[in-house]
């Protein structure tokens, strides 16, 4: 693995953006909604993730596309008032749905025994009893990749929106802050909608 | 012997203020051409910024073409452009000493 994989890894958005990495976000939203609804995750908003009530694969399909589509909408909406340059639509909805890529394996980490047994754990349990229970160690483990492909995906939003809407300084990070922070309340409400 | 590829130095090294031309001279007849003499704008850009703009008249302006070429995305391209811009139009506005 040479310098130019890890620097794609870590930007993508140098050499990808526009309608490739639409089509790729939008095939990684799809992939992500049916992991999801195999193993029962739901995308409550874009920063809250748990089990819900069983549904049908269009209500997770609808969830990934809320969690896609409103921070794009603020991200493009933030370039246009606060970008010197000419930004176009299909970039700023393009690379925020390439994003979301690296979500697929973390909702496939999700669907894993171990983290599962996690989310059985009797709380009122002693720390004792707790300690003795090998599936909080699996439990702890699966959680920390999880976290990792998380911070991945949040580190990518803010490249997509920095390559995409030409944004530096204080200006890409209200935008950033707003599109994610903002952007959570927003796709909570609407996700409910879906119920 | 191979012939030593020199960069144009653009800044003083003692105070870091944009250097001036001072001596050019004919390399057939030996001319001496002694004065002071702003650097073109172009020439006060680095090699880098000086390529991307040659690629960008060979490209005719398109900036797909250019991203194509390059290897890079369109945005990328984009964004390079309106940097080099933005520069440029601070060095217009900036008086020589």
């Amino acid at each position: 693995m040479n310098k130019d994989f890890w620097k794609l890894l870590w930007n993508p958005f140098e050499k990808i953006a526009g309608g490739t990495a639409l089509g790729i976000g939008l095939a990684a939203l799809c992939c992500s909604a049916l992991i999801n609804s195999i193993f029962g995750w739901h995308y409550h908003g874009l920063l809250n993730i748990a089990p819900g009530p069983e549904s049908g694969y269009l209500i997770y399909l609808g969830e990934q596309l809320i969690i896609w589509l409103v921070p794009a909408v603020i991200f493009f909406i933030g370039g246009l008032i606060l970008s010197s340059s000419r930004i176009r639509i299909i970039d700023v909805f393009g690379t925020v749905a390439f994003s979301f890529l690296s979500l697929v394996p973390m909702n496939l980490l999700q669907g894993l025994p171990g983290f599962k047994a996690l989310q059985e754990i009797n709380p009122e349990l002693s720390i004792r009893e707790l300690m003795e229970l090998p599936a909080l160690y699996w439990g702890t483990l699966i959680a920390v990749g999880l976290m990792v492909f998380l911070v991945w995906t949040f580190i990518w939003m803010f490249k997509a929106l920095q390559v995409s809407c030409n944004l530096k300084g204080w200006r890409i990070w209200v935008v950033y802050l707003i599109g994610v922070f903002i952007g959570d309340i927003i796709t909570v409400q609407l996700i409910r909608l879906l119920y | 012997m191979a012939e030593v590829k020199k960069k144009l130095p653009l800044e003083c090294p003692g105070c870091e203020r944009p250097l001036k031309v001072g001596r050019l001279f004919c390399g057939v007849c030996e001319t001496e051409v002694c004065g002071s003499f702003e650097l073109p704008l172009l020439a006060r850009l680095t090699e880098k910024e000086q390529a991307f703009v040659l690629e960008f008249v060979k490209s005719s302006g398109s900036l797909k073409d250019m991203a194509k070429t390059m290897g890079v995305s369109y945005p990328t391209v984009r964004n390079v452009l309106d940097d080099l811009i933005g520069k440029l139009k601070n060095m217009e506005g900036v008086k020589y000493e």
